[in-house]
């Protein structure tokens, strides 16, 4: 409820969550990522992880690729448009949101 | 070349080289010219980077990514790597040509240093100075560390008149040996990761 006040934008209610932020941020910062790397950038448990880039997948912020590399299975992340002009709006957003503050 | 970077890219470049591995590559590199210079062999001291260079992807493939994961970065990113490989390759070059200068200089007048001592301290200078444009690609902060060494180290050479490949020798192995330090602690904090399973 307290999103919906911030935000009108839903999407941008979704992304402030801080460990979606963190995982979007990480992505806009490069072309491709895979789990691994995100495991040990972010800190967040695996079960989180996976559980977080399965919901950016399903509102279709992030691109996830199955390949194999070194003969080894990987999952591939990539942000999409969508995300990369979300992440703009929300820190544009933010960055008003915090200008206004009375203190 | 050197944009600045957010604070989230910047981690991630430096945690992206930070394996220890370019470490060890440029430190056996400029040992192999060392040893290369101290035989009088200098044309055969610019195999070891053309050895060298190949060998990291591969390393990585190996050692790194099974622990750390993989990572593509941007095409700006990428472009800033290749432009730092030609400069370094630049300043490999003319490092080599002055080597080489060096070297039928000293074989012709069949004297120990050339007539200007400062010549000698050329080749660590260049290595400090590639070791500075380094660190401020990859962001890995001991690469300044490696280039107050080699700084003093041809300070040593023009002081105490000593031939250039001292300071390779040293440097060389001090910068390996960190390699070797960093890529066990890389190791140790990074354990290898199980096979990835519906990205879980």
């Amino acid at each position: 409820m307290e999103r919906r006040l911030l935000f009108q934008d839903e999407l941008l209610a979704f992304i402030h969550e801080p460990a979606r932020l963190v995982l979007l941020s990480h992505l806009a910062a490069v072309k491709k990522t895979d789990f691994v790397f995100l495991l040990n950038s972010t800190e967040l448990s695996r079960g989180n992880l996976s559980v977080q880039m399965s919901r950016l997948e399903e509102k279709g912020l992030v691109t996830i690729e199955k390949v194999i590399k070194n003969n080894r299975p990987c999952t591939l992340y990539q942000l999409t448009l969508l995300g990369k002009k979300a992440l703009r709006r929300y820190k544009k957003q933010m960055l008003n949101l915090l200008q206004e503050l009375p203190v | 070349m050197f944009s600045s970077k957010s604070q989230v890219e910047r981690g991630i470049v430096r945690s992206f080289w930070d394996d220890g591995l370019i470490d060890i590559l440029a430190g056996i590199v400029v040992l192999l010219i060392g040893i290369a210079w101290k035989f009088d062999l200098v044309p055969l001291g610019a195999v070891a980077p053309a050895v060298a260079i190949p060998l990291w992807k591969p390393l990585r493939a190996w050692l790194t990514e099974p622990r750390l994961g993989h990572v593509e970065f941007s095409d700006r990113q990428t472009n800033q790597f290749r432009s730092y490989l030609v400069w370094s390759f630049l300043i490999g070059c003319l490092t080599l040509v002055l080597g080489i200068s060096l070297y039928f200089y000293v074989v012709k007048t069949e004297s120990a240093l050339p007539p200007h001592r400062w010549v000698a301290a050329i080749p660590a200078w260049a290595f400090a100075f590639l070791a500075l444009l380094t660190s401020l690609v990859i962001l890995v902060r001991r690469f300044v560390g490696y280039a107050t060494v080699f700084l003093l180290l041809g300070v040593v050479v023009l002081v105490f008149e000593q031939r250039p490949e001292l300071a390779m020798l040293i440097g060389g192995m001090f910068v390996t040996i960190i390699g070797v330090f960093r890529m066990f602690a890389f190791l140790r904090s990074h354990p290898r990761q199980p096979v990835q399973m519906n990205g879980a």
